[in-house]
């Protein structure tokens, strides 16, 4: 049926006609205009749109179901998205002046950065440790850590609090309930996201440590505990970023997050939760790249699908259930080591893309992104750029502001049917945790990295600075972060003093416990806290997950 | 018989935690597509575990893929433990997140060659391919 008249469409349709066959002779006369334009998804996009494109489309007026526009009706006039960065480097004392910095600048959401060590549960001092510890993020042996973190930290101030902890996630929840009851705050009633979003670590980034059977039993408890008794708190953050970042396509970002999504979902109800329990407060997880257009219709796109699943497949109830609540990161790999100050605008139309696609919370890299950790000044100047895409663009006046554009409908469309088509050979292969362990995710991104790269090496893709209008290399116009050499011992140093002062006889019987519930059915959890409390560590935690599942072996394939 | 040239052996390593595997997969591929014979290990390669794999295959050069700031622990050692086991020929070219600062330090301690973001991957085919022992 559609939203435009049936009679200005056939006139339409005739002008078009006629318009075709002149664009054709030109481009048969001009060979340097370009004839073939594609996205990087593999989309083929037209000189122009119009109705015709969009004849069957139906006006989704933001706040209603299916939610394309936006899952609100107000807006950003309820308030901006939650603005902030990942923060975190070389010890928690270290890194808590950096957050005082951060949340007076006026974030209000900080994703606590962990080491690689602490995102695979090893101790700073594991052999496989050395050189790593600190260096992506803060090493978190035991709830110490946690705690000289936010010593004196506005905690109160932010209206998210992250961490991107996938299988160690329940250890996590049990420092960040320490810790928030240290401040004064009810845990339960701020506002926590947990990743516990362990799937694509066996494909990208590589944070895992046992297989993905066990990883799903530790995300089914953390999602199950919470459910029950954090009510504030998203129990997960399901992520295509990663994906992205890795060289996937917007087109399998999706369908990944969706894939992922319904793995979970039918973990939780094989635990006998209800899907509005324990899916109403989740959030979705999307690294914003550079072309806007395809950025805004994708995330259309997503809160399209998210809530034609949730509702058809899963029988949601609950509109906040089928509400997709999206979290955008700026993607780091579209920032470029050459030339780094360009990195500011594409920054700036990365978070323009965010905004005007209507997420709830924005996270930004930094122009020093393929240098080094962000400086200060880097990151202060990434809330800046949003809070001046804020205040002074106008994006923020209207809630999707390009809903109506035939080009971004006729995006939106597309990318749905894309991700619905990969969607079904996800279900095909057996679903998500299927497509992890025979490698079928694997094979779909290091495809499409391969594809994106080549784009690149032939100027199909032209990146400036590096592919075009390249300059002579010279050192950056900015200082860089340096890590403090002796963070590495410093972090023994302490780790060595708590496992002096705790009661160690007193972490055997937690471990133990942890142990016993883990070969149950029992929820780990409450071990898990009880343990965190009395200071075992991290490594000490991520043994006993090792000794009773084993260690996952990676994929190999390129 | 005709003289047999020698192929090119590559082994393609992430060393130590990082889990970036984007780069060194393409790179894999690329070497790959231009003729050269090429191992890829996976992740989380210890230096043993890598020093073992690329005398096992026989290997002329390990490219190794560090972007977690580990590089200047793990790509010493790496050298050191190849010496010590007689593998003084098979060199290393290391990419990744790896400061202008840290490349004289490292080609100091036996790193041929490091090729930061955004070096064409003609170019990094063509170094491996001049390297050929």
């Amino acid at each position: 049926m559609g939203i435009f008249d049936k009679q200005e469409l056939r006139k339409l349709e005739g002008q078009e006609d006629q318009q075709r066959k002149k664009i054709n002779k030109e481009l048969t006369e001009n060979v340097e205009i370009k004839s073939q334009v594609s996205l990087d998804c593999g989309i083929p996009v037209k000189s122009y749109y119009t109705p015709l494109d969009i004849k069957d489309a139906h006006v989704c007026l933001p706040g209603t179901y299916p939610y394309t526009s936006a899952t609100d009706s107000l807006g950003y006039r309820r308030g901006f998205w939650a603005m902030g960065m990942t923060s975190g480097y070389a010890t928690a004392a270290e890194s808590n002046q950096r957050y005082r910095d951060i949340i007076e600048a006026g974030t209000t959401y900080v994703n606590t950065a962990m080491d690689l060590p602490t995102h695979m549960g090893l101790d700073s001092d594991h052999p496989l440790a050395a050189g790593e510890v600190g260096k992506t993020g803060i090493p978190f042996c035991t709830v110490r850590d946690m705690l000289d973190l936010f010593d004196g930290v506005p905690v109160e101030k932010l209206s998210i609090l992250g961490c991107h902890t996938n299988v160690i996630a329940p250890v996590f929840l049990g420092m960040f309930i320490v810790m928030l009851e240290e401040h004064g705050i009810e845990p339960g009633s701020f506002r926590v996201r947990l990743h516990n979003d362990p799937l694509p670590q066996f494909v990208v980034r590589g944070h895992y440590t046992i297989p993905p059977d066990g990883a799903m039993r530790l995300h089914g408890d953390v999602t199950e505990y919470c459910t029950k008794n954090l009510p504030a708190w998203i129990s997960m953050m399901i992520c295509g970023a990663h994906f992205r970042e890795a060289g996937s396509t917007i087109v399998q970002q999706i369908a990944f997050i969706l894939a992922n999504a319904i793995a979970y979902i039918r973990e939780g109800l094989r635990r006998g939760l209800i899907v509005d329990d324990f899916m109403r407060n989740v959030h979705t997880f999307m690294f914003i790249h550079r072309n806007l257009f395809e950025e805004v219709a994708g995330l259309r796109a997503l809160r399209r699908i998210w809530a034609k699943t949730l509702k058809e497949s899963f029988h949601a109830s609950d509109e906040e259930t089928c509400k997709c609540k999206i979290f955008a990161q700026l993607g780091g790999s579209t920032l470029t080591r050459q030339q780094p100050l360009n990195n500011i605008v594409r920054m700036t139309t990365e978070i323009l893309a965010a905004v005007l696609g209507n997420v709830m919370n924005v996270s930004t890299s930094t122009y020093d992104e393929a240098y080094a950790l962000p400086t200060t000044e880097s990151a202060i100047l990434g809330l800046r750029a949003q809070q001046i895409v804020a205040n002074e663009s106008g994006a923020t006046d209207v809630v999707d502001p390009l809903a109506g554009s035939y080009y971004v409908e006729y995006l939106t469309d597309e990318i749905e049917a894309r991700v619905s088509e990969l969607l079904e050979k996800i279900e095909a292969v057996g679903g998500a945790v299927e497509a992890v362990k025979s490698g079928f995710y694997h094979k779909e991104v290091a495809g499409a990295a391969y594809e994106l790269q080549k784009r690149i090496e032939n100027k199909e893709k032209i990146v400036v600075g590096v592919n075009e209008y390249i300059s002579k290399a010279q050192p950056p116009p900015f200082e860089t972060f340096e890590l403090n050499e002796k963070s590495e011992a410093q972090q023994i140093e302490r780790l060595n003093e708590v496992r002096r002062k705790r009661d160690n006889k007193k972490v055997h019987v937690c471990l133990k416990r942890l142990r016993e519930a883990l070969e149950s059915d029992e929820n780990i959890i409450p071990s898990i806290i009880e343990g965190v409390r009395a200071y075992a560590s991290v490594g000490e935690i991520g043994q006993v997950f090792r000794d009773i599942y084993g260690e996952y072996q990676p994929y190999t394939g390129i | 018989m005709a003289e047999m040239k020698r192929i090119p052996r590559i082994l393609v390593a992430k060393v130590g935690l990082d889990g970036h595997d984007r780069g060194s997969k393409i790179i894999a591929r690329a070497l790959r597509d231009a003729g050269m014979d090429v191992v890829y290990t996976g992740l989380r390669q210890t230096v043993e575990m890598t020093a073992n794999a690329a005398i096992q295959e026989d290997v002329d050069i390990i490219g190794v893929s560090i972007l977690s700031g580990a590089h200047l622990t793990l790509l010493p050692a790496l050298r050191k433990m190849l010496d010590e086991k007689g593998a003084q020929n098979i060199s290393i070219i290391a990419g990744g997140i790896i400061p202008d600062k840290d490349i004289p330090k490292l080609k100091a301690q036996g790193v041929d060659m490091v090729f930061q973001p955004g070096v064409p991957l003609s170019e990094i085919v063509e170094h491996f391919q001049s390297k050929q022992r």
